[in-house]
């Protein structure tokens, strides 16, 4: 894999190539948003982390402008402004994911790795976190390499989590993903899978476990 | 401590120091304008009865003819005939005494009366009248008219006092008029000056650019209420230009701090590594409350409706991973669904974001933070140790800490908190959960 990075701060730019260098992640460098859409037309990129504050032109702009050109290149935007209002303008322009700086590269890290997972898994069908894997299409399930039995609701609901770990996922949206609008569903029926899923996966010995926010949703994230 | 002031003559309000002056001024005037007009009227009468006393004289010593003879006219022989009003002469000379008088002369105290060279008044009471010398046949005499001045004929001066009495009462009523026509005139124009205050007082942070009327104002305040417009012109561009500023700087420290902050990868020894990366997360957390600090001296006060149930939600969604990784439990409590505020959004979110933020790094692990969504409140709630009572009366203020060698900042946290419900009129309140802990309630207005 192979990311670029937009950047036009001198010394954040060598100290993150530096750091992508010794994780073993391939990366080349643009300092303007010109320089950057030149480098994504001449070479192949699996991600762009981009600097949305850009001398030449903002780095919203070549973020809006890539998505209307329809690429489909996952993008990290790093920011120095961090109002929340801001942020949302990030991911609403297209961003996959954001991070506002000064950021711990091994979050960056995590987060990069994610992204080239989920597009990876987009290719296979693909889901994993932890020792739990999830094949979106033929929605079977792996705990550890050992299959596990679970209903199409409960798989539904683990796609949903496993798409967003370490992200909640709000009741309303599990509700809207396993019933169609016209299906009748008891309030708790939501409660009711994750329960049994929570339980099948902790019997399953699996490394990560199915947190409730209760009064929100659902969170998957590695047992402590 | 207040230290009562000592009463004051001189009242502090322009509108009392006109009353009270144009009060004073129509004592003065009604007391100045009673004597002097009734002396000038007494002045008058004893110049005009002299006159005609003179007049009198002058006719009798005309006519008289030597011995005790003395020609009248008609006019004058009818009134010396009667002893009405005291009136009399009589003719003397220095050495012989009287010489010649009318009927009743006899009650003049001639020897008391000055002979002078001229005409000279006398009062020896009860008579007052003149002596005016003359001559006759080379002699001189004197001839002396007397009047009664207690007699009836002196009843002018009573009239003169009656209508100096009416006299007084026009004055008095005509001064008071005025003063009252001064205090509504002089009502009316500290009346603008007021609002022009009111207006004054409205503008802050939130409405710099909101200007003074200096229509209507008197001339002599016009000048103040513009050079406080122009003053505000001055605060505006420096507020503004300091708002920005601190955006600017927040946002072009927060690169060099990404950069140093991957630099604290490269040092080997661990607790110094993690030290460097706690000192630069702490940096960046202080700039980015000195940030929201200045947007929302500046940020408009949007009137949205804000549905609190979607801003809960959301708060907690974005919050509750880190709450978890730092092994609390989040919880949301609606018991209102659909509850709706007015306010900007955004500043909402900033107020709830805080509170949560300060349960989860001010709590230890274990404890469990619930938010709750009322009708027209928010609020968040833990089980942790608490709040002392000391450290609440603080807890507001910009830059207190209730720990002052942690390296967090939950007092910039409350402190924006504070001035975002200060913002929309409501409140921040504080106080402790039925089960123990501390909690924090956001109660807005409408």
């Amino acid at each position: 894999m192979r990311v670029l990075l937009v950047e036009d701060d001198a010394s954040l730019a060598e100290s993150l190539m530096a750091a992508l260098a010794r994780s073993g992640i391939a990366a080349d460098h643009a300092e303007l948003a010109e320089e950057a859409e030149l480098m994504l037309e001449t070479a192949q990129y699996t991600a762009l982390l981009l600097d949305l504050g850009l001398p030449d032109a903002d780095g919203l702009t070549l973020l809006e402008r890539l998505r209307k050109a329809g690429t489909a290149l996952p993008v990290i935007a790093l920011t120095a402004r961090g109002a929340i209002g801001e942020r949302i303008a990030g991911l609403d322009a297209g961003a996959d994911d954001y991070l506002v700086k000064p950021f711990d590269f091994d979050e960056l890290e995590a987060r990069l790795r994610a992204i080239l997972r989920r597009q990876a898994g987009l290719q296979s069908g693909a889901l994993a976190c932890g020792n739990v894997r999830l094949d979106s299409r033929s929605r079977e399930m792996e705990v550890e390499g050992r299959r596990l039995a679970v209903s199409a609701r409960e798989a539904a609901i683990a796609e949903l989590l496993l798409r967003r770990p370490g992200r909640v996922v709000t009741r309303q949206l599990a509700e809207d993903q396993l019933f169609g609008h016209s299906e009748e569903f008891s309030s708790n029926a939501v409660e009711v899978y994750v329960h049994r899923l929570r339980k099948k996966l902790e019997n399953a010995g699996a490394d990560v476990r199915i947190e409730t926010i209760r009064g929100v949703g659902y969170l998957l994230r590695p047992v402590d | 401590m207040r230290v009562a002031k000592p009463a004051r003559l001189w009242p502090h309000s322009l509108i009392a120091r006109v009353v009270l002056s144009q009060g004073v001024l129509i004592v003065l005037a009604a007391i100045g304008v009673w004597e002097i007009g009734g002396w000038q009227l007494r002045h008058a009468v004893v110049l005009e009865q002299r006159r005609v006393l003179v007049e009198q004289a002058r006719q009798i010593a005309q006519g008289y003819r030597g011995g005790d003879k003395v020609d009248l006219p008609p006019s004058l022989e009818l009134a010396y005939d009667s002893s009405y009003d005291g009136r009399a002469f009589v003719i003397i000379t220095v050495k012989r005494g009287p010489v010649a008088g009318s009927r009743y002369a006899d009650g003049i105290p001639w020897e008391r009366v000055p002979t002078n060279t001229h005409a000279t008044s006398f009062s020896i009471a009860p008579f007052g009248g003149i002596s005016m010398p003359f001559t006759h046949s080379k002699r001189q005499y004197w001839v002396v008219v007397t009047q009664d001045e207690s007699g009836p004929g002196v009843i002018l001066h009573r009239v003169i006092a009656q209508s100096m009495h009416g006299f007084a009462v026009l004055i008095v009523l005509l001064l008071l008029a005025f003063g009252l026509f001064d205090y509504i005139l002089v009502r009316s124009l500290i009346g603008k000056v007021a609002q022009a205050s009111d207006g004054a007082a409205a503008i802050g942070p939130k409405n710099l650019a909101a200007r003074l009327d200096e229509q209507g104002l008197p001339s002599e305040v016009g000048p103040l209420v513009h050079a406080i417009n122009d003053l505000l012109d001055r605060l505006e561009a420096s507020f503004t230009s300091q708002s920005q500023f601190v955006g600017n700087v927040v946002h072009e420290l927060r690169t060099p701090l990404a950069t140093l902050r991957l630099q604290a990868r490269d040092v080997d020894a661990a607790p110094v590594r993690a030290r460097l990366e706690d000192q630069v997360d702490r940096i960046s957390h202080v700039i980015t409350q000195l940030r929201h600090l200045a947007l929302l001296d500046s940020a408009p006060q949007l009137g949205e409706d804000v549905r609190l149930d979607d801003l809960a939600r959301d708060v907690v969604v974005e919050l509750a991973p880190r709450a978890l990784d730092s092994g609390h439990t989040i919880a949301l409590e609606t018991q209102t669904p659909g509850a709706t505020v007015i306010g900007n959004p955004t500043l909402l979110s900033l107020a709830l974001i805080n509170l949560v933020a300060n349960a989860i790094d001010h709590t230890p692990r274990g404890t469990a933070i619930r938010v709750g969504v009322g009708p027209r409140a928010l609020s968040v709630e833990d089980d942790g140790p608490g709040i002392t009572l000391h450290d609440r009366e603080h807890l507001t203020r910009r830059y207190w800490r209730a720990d002052r060698k942690r390296s967090d900042n939950a007092g910039i946290g409350l402190a924006i908190v504070h001035r975002i419900m200060e913002l929309n009129g409501g409140r921040l309140e504080i106080f402790t959960p039925p089960e123990g802990g501390a909690g924090f309630s956001l109660i807005f207005a409408h």
